[in-house]
């Protein structure tokens, strides 16, 4: 009996500081970190109820985009970056890009409600639960799934015009659409905004006007080409490329068992 | 039988003197006197007393005992993690947010920190245009706005852009 009593002494001693991991209190977000974990709420942010997930459509692709700004002396800045997009058929999608010098990943599950931020160098990450913002500052009612996400991603153009137009009273708009065209042999539906800020509204001699031209592809429910030309950000064009319509796997959306991913409570 | 007779077949007295047979058949039958037997049973009570539970395990006794403890241990852990959810996952950690604070520079700092009269305006931008403009948030729904204070200079110019969920 004495031996008993001994062998589970000894495993209550081994497993104590399991018992204490699992249930350590919640420490807050360091300070350092705020950005991370503002962009993360800002993913997990959707007024779509189940995130706008596109079900059934899976593909894989490369996003490139460019951009040049000519500054006043003349001079250019020429920006590219890449970043590889993946989506299977549940509405699962992941994206891997570089940020501040460091990969990132951002995986959106819509099938378990989580969004995660994971940093593959450190094997860290950040997750929170996807929500909708908070009625109050809601600007329309909850919309479900795929149809908003196909039908409401030709209105970018639109709405991306006037708001870089800095909301000056002044400045109209004028949305029309391009039609449709094959783009890499994908069928896609373009859409431009122009926004025109009248000469002298900001003390500019010459009216200033700036372009946001969107085309999505149809089959895929994705902005397959995005053009936007301001005078002040300058020149910049998106582009999907690559891409594939085989079924990504599936160990692309989970997040490997060696990862600490701190769980990000909302406040 | 009293406790000095053996039963082992020698009585025939094989392969021992007769001398030796005789002195032992004479022995048997003997009764030391009571303070003798007594005294005898005392010390050999003294020389095989029962030891300690605790000073009866050896080294290598506690060793295995250790062994097999820890063995339980884990199994017991294996235990957990299968019950728990199956296959391995990453360690998750409760943290709670920080307040929302923080810009994402548009320009080089060199350029921000000469730029003239910055002010602080709101606009809603689409978060397909938020990616283009490299901030890396998920875009999965691309007209979707997301409202933005955006440090701008007075000629217009973007030079920082803080983000806030609707």
């Amino acid at each position: 009996m004495r031996r008993i009593f001994l062998s589970a002494g000894l495993a209550l001693l081994a497993l104590a500081p399991v018992a204490h991991a699992q249930q350590g209190g919640a420490a807050a977000v360091p300070a350092s970190d705020a950005l991370e974990v503002m962009l993360l709420k800002i993913s997990a942010s959707s007024r779509c109820s189940d995130g706008c997930a596109v079900r059934g459509l899976p593909y894989s692709a490369q996003r490139v985009t460019e951009s040049v700004k000519v500054l006043a002396d003349g001079n250019r800045i020429v920006q590219r970056h890449t970043e590889k997009l993946y989506r299977d058929s549940d509405g699962r999608t992941r994206e891997e890009s570089e940020w501040k010098g460091k990969p990132l990943v951002q995986i959106q599950d819509p099938v378990a409600g989580m969004s995660y931020r994971l940093y593959p160098d450190t094997k860290t990450g950040y997750r929170m639960a996807i929500a909708a913002p908070a009625p109050a500052a809601t600007s329309g009612a909850a919309v479900t799934g795929s149809t908003a996400a196909a039908a409401g991603a030709t209105r970018v153009a639109e709405q991306l015009s006037p708001a870089l137009a800095g909301g000056m009273a002044a400045a109209t708009t004028q949305i029309r659409s391009l039609g449709t065209k094959q783009i890499d042999g994908m069928t896609a539906e373009g859409t431009q905004g122009t926004t025109t800020t009248p000469a002298g509204a900001i003390g500019n001699v010459q009216p200033m006007v700036s372009t946001a031209e969107t085309w999505i592809a149809r089959d895929l429910r994705v902005p397959i080409l995005l053009k936007m030309d301001h005078p002040f950000m300058g020149e910049s064009v998106t582009r999907l490329q690559d891409i594939s319509r085989l079924e990504p796997p599936t160990a692309l959306f989970t997040v490997p068992a060696d990862y600490t991913v701190r769980d990000v409570a909302r406040r | 039988m009293n406790m000095f007779e053996f039963d082992d077949g020698r009585e025939m007295g094989q392969g021992r003197a007769p001398e030796w047979d005789a002195a032992r058949r004479t022995l048997a039958h003997a009764t030391p006197p009571d303070a003798v037997e007594q005294a005898l049973l005392r010390a050999f009570a003294k020389h095989h007393a029962p030891r300690p539970w605790y000073r009866r395990w050896s080294a290598d006794a506690l060793a295995s005992w250790v062994g097999i403890g820890a063995l339980g241990c884990a199994l017991a852990i294996v235990g957990m993690s299968l019950l728990s959810g199956g296959a391995p996952s990453a360690r998750i950690v409760p943290v709670m947010a920080a307040a929302d604070d923080g810009f994402v520079a548009l320009v080089p700092p060199e350029r921000m920190a000469a730029a003239v009269d910055p002010q602080l305006k709101q606009a809603d931008l689409p978060r397909a245009a938020l990616v283009q403009m490299g901030i890396p948030i998920v875009a999965n729904v691309p007209d979707e706005l997301v409202h933005t204070e955006m440090m701008v200079a007075a000629t217009g110019e973007p030079l920082a852009i803080r983000l806030a969920v609707n």
